[in-house]
């Protein structure tokens, strides 16, 4: 099938993208002086980010198009979307405790943007286990869309509270109003960073749909459980 | 300056445990539907 | 405009959701019951020399709302379910946003009977922050239990898919609750109506555009 060899592929050239970043990042980028080598850590933890973000937004768009045009195509990019951008949350989640831990003491703080974070990835959670649990497919579309559209209109606010509370959690240096503060040396390390990470997603998307239609396939059969 | 490679080494391991082993699934996902 | 019509079949909803509720008194009193469990629980769990009631009234009043709320939205759609009476009400030739604005306004009246809040200085932005994290609540809440009840795990799935929507709106009236039970200045808690109110527009117009999409056979 060739949608799932062009998604293969693209994973693949991303991987190996990856492991030159990881190269780049860790012997060739210079370490911050206040916080030692564990910062390094932000390379991969903020385009994770974005990208954990951007996959919601998109598979609250999808959605919208979907209720209105009923496309199928639309329905099997959101569930793609949504379990890369479960996997890229988790990849956040991770690090940023792993990455908290040296640099503030402490594993985890109910502070605003972690928690959020957090509650991103309970969307994530909250879509995916929806999907599974209506059997109809045209239901499980309407449903999923309906929460889609509601989990996009909520990352706007959870965005927002970064600048509301009082936090822990650095301030944005790249995504802010005005010129990155990075020195370039990182800056450059951490856009390729981005770029890896967004070859990514399109790679493990373009599978994950490839994925669904072959699923669809064998349901018409009656082979077997889910798209 | 503060003398924390082990997180760094740590978070980096695991972030490409995380990857790959999802191109891994998507992968071997696919292969069990091509041939039921 | 259709809005006059819209509010009067919503307001037809609601009262029918009502009335049953009122006359099986079986959500009441459980919430009661709750309550006082709750109020005995936090003051027996706290050391009084440590923490006075000021630092706790915010968390045990918005604990209680926030089970209190669930409870309602179960119930609602699952008493509709059980008598079949949704297939009755999309018979009917009422707008299916109706069907929503009326649950809507049903469990609001439902969720504010179960307060008992002895801070009467504060009272008006208190009952405003209430309010406000009802209708937040609740828009969202009416408009997935609408989804869950027809799926399997329905009792467990309503509050997993509801947590993250509840937790924006729900620490900012803990934390502006908290603010106000202090005794800071109003300006302070400003803000925070502010976000509670924008948040609601946005989900309850969302909610009313998407709950036909929820019922659509």
């Amino acid at each position: 099938m060739r949608m799932l060899r062009v998604g293969r592929w693209i994973t693949a050239i991303g991987l190996v993208l990856l492991a030159s970043v990881y190269v780049r990042a860790l012997s060739f980028t210079p370490i911050e002086q206040s916080q030692g080598l564990a910062q390094k850590i932000f390379y991969l933890h903020v385009p994770a980010a974005i990208w954990a973000e951007m996959a919601m937004i998109l598979v609250g768009l999808s959605s919208i198009f979907y209720l209105f045009t009923k496309d199928p195509r639309l329905d099997r990019f959101a569930a793609s979307s949504a379990e890369v951008g479960t996997i890229f949350c988790a990849i956040v989640l991770t690090t940023g405790p792993i990455w908290g831990k040296p640099i503030w003491g402490t594993w985890w703080t109910w502070d605003a943007r972690l928690t959020f974070t957090l509650f991103l990835f309970l969307l994530y959670v909250g879509y995916l286990l929806l999907r599974s649990a209506v059997p109809d497919p045209a239901m499980r579309a309407r449903y999923a869309a309906v929460l889609g559209i509601c989990g996009m209109c909520e990352v706007p606010f959870i965005h927002l509270s970064v600048y509301m509370f009082p936090t822990l959690h650095p301030m944005p240096i790249v995504l802010q109003p005005g010129r990155p503060k990075l020195p370039g040396s990182m800056l450059t390390t951490w856009l390729l960073s981005l770029g890896v990470f967004t070859l990514l997603y399109l790679g493990f998307v373009v599978q994950r749909y490839a994925l669904s239609y072959l699923r669809e396939q064998l349901e018409a059969v009656g082979e077997v459980g889910h798209a | 300056m503060p003398e924390n490679g082990n997180y760094m080494i740590a978070a980096y391991i695991l972030v490409g445990v995380i990857l790959a082993g999802y191109a891994l699934s998507l992968y071997l996902r696919a292969r069990r539907s091509l041939r039921p | 405009m259709r809005s006059p019509k819209l509010l009067r079949h919503a307001w037809a909803v609601a009262s029918k959701d009502l009335l049953v509720e009122f006359r099986s008194r079986t959500a009441i009193l459980s919430a009661a019951v709750f309550v006082v469990l709750v109020l005995v629980v936090f003051n027996f769990g706290r050391d009084p020399t440590a923490v006075s009631n000021v630092d706790l009234a915010p968390s045990i009043l918005w604990v209680t709302f926030t089970f209190a709320a669930i409870l309602a939205l179960n119930r609602a759609f699952q008493l509709e379910l059980e008598n079949q009476s949704l297939d009755g009400l999309l018979l009917a030739p009422i707008e299916r946003s109706s069907i929503y604005l009326g649950k809507l306004i049903a469990n609001l009246v439902f969720v504010a009977l179960f307060f008992n809040v002895p801070v009467l200085p504060y009272l008006v932005p208190l009952m405003a922050l209430i309010a406000l994290a009802t209708v937040g609540f609740v828009a969202v809440g009416t408009l997935f239990s609408a989804m869950t009840v027809r799926t399997r795990f329905a009792e467990l799935l309503l509050p997993v898919l509801l947590l993250p929507f509840m937790i924006p709106p729900l620490s900012w009236a803990v934390l502006a609750t908290g603010r106000l039970l202090a005794g800071r200045p109003l300006s302070e808690i400003v803000g925070w109506l502010n976000m509670l109110a924008v948040y609601d527009i946005v989900f309850v117009t969302l909610a009313i555009f998407l709950f036909p999409a929820t019922v659509n056979e």
